[in-house]
């Protein structure tokens, strides 16, 4: 049943990916930056006329892409949490299909998502890999080694999956024509994270995956215990 | 080192080869402008050189680095938003 379904998931995904790639152009870059003090999630803003911000424009005045480096820093900015080891690190950074949301994953097991519209709210959802199995208890950190968005998993218009090498993935779906979602981001802060709770979905883990990866076909492949 | 095929002219530095940075994370971008590849850098403690994002744009007769962050410390990973969202 597990793998009739993962069949399905990417059946769907060979399609969605095809156009998230036709589409993976956008206008701002998220970098997750590690330097003196906490980790980092900072977005730049990507200007693609050139010309008429050329005065925001670092190096040459060019028709490409450039990094708006009017300010020392990226804006918005925000802290990640502190890795609980040194070795830790940032291991996948990804953009959700819409552009609203940014999934960030840690080889600490923890997966946040942000909302790039409130980013300095901090992350919407968090979620952690490594229980209750370790698959491979010889690795201090099993950490998440991938994030992919797919489109049109279950009920929902997109969901999150995170890989780890704690040998399972967990999906976190997202509908975004949630009402309630949308509404309550026009009111305050405190009515938005209240209300926003509620309609959060939850992380749903399934156990079985051993490795997976999108092949340089564009077409997802999934490994299954 | 940014290679676009193993013909040794098309290749570009994205960073200093004085200083032993290593590139740590790549992500495509595509627009109406051509290709380009945005390339996070680590940081090298030994020369204190901090890592930085590189822009580089790949078009049919040249690669080059368009542009580049100012040193902002070792990237872990970078994401491209979708196209027209902001």
């Amino acid at each position: 049943m597990l793998w009739e379904y993962l069949r399905k998931v990417c059946l769907r995904e060979c399609v969605s990916y095809s156009v998230s790639i036709k589409s993976s152009s956008g206008d701002r870059l998220a970098a997750c930056i590690r330097g003196q003090g906490l980790p980092s999630l900072e977005i730049y803003a990507l200007d693609n006329s050139g010309i008429q911000n050329s005065s925001k424009v670092s190096t040459r005045s060019s028709r490409h892409p450039s990094f708006d480096s009017s300010a020392s820093r990226a804006e918005p900015r925000i802290s990640l949490e502190a890795f609980d080891t040194p070795k830790a690190e940032v291991s996948s950074c990804k953009w959700s299909l819409c552009g609203t949301y940014i999934a960030v994953g840690r080889n600490d097991d923890r997966v946040d998502l942000f909302d790039s519209r409130f980013i300095k709210h901090g992350p919407v959802s968090r979620m952690f890999h490594g229980e209750p199995i370790k698959r491979t208890p010889w690795k201090s950190l099993w950490g998440i080694t991938g994030l992919e968005w797919v489109e049109g998993a279950g009920n929902a218009q997109q969901a999150l999956v995170s890989g780890g090498t704690d040998g399972q993935y967990y999906e976190l779906p997202i509908n975004t024509s949630d009402v309630r979602l949308q509404v309550v981001y026009d009111y305050g802060i405190y009515v938005m994270l209240t209300l926003f709770a509620t309609s959060l979905p939850k992380w749903r883990r399934t156990s079985g995956v051993s490795q997976w990866a999108i092949s340089a076909n564009d077409k997802p492949h999934w490994s299954c215990e | 080192m940014i290679h676009r095929s193993l013909i040794d002219r098309d290749r570009v530095e994205v960073v200093d080869p004085a200083h032993k940075q290593h590139v740590s994370s790549l992500v495509w971008g595509s627009g109406p402008t051509g290709n380009t590849l945005f390339a996070g850098t680590m940081e090298d403690q030994a020369s204190g050189s901090n890592g930085h994002i590189a822009v580089v744009s790949l078009r049919t007769d040249l690669i080059t680095v368009m542009d580049r962050t100012q040193n902002i410390g070792e990237v872990d990973a970078l994401g491209i938003s979708p196209q027209g969202m902001s």
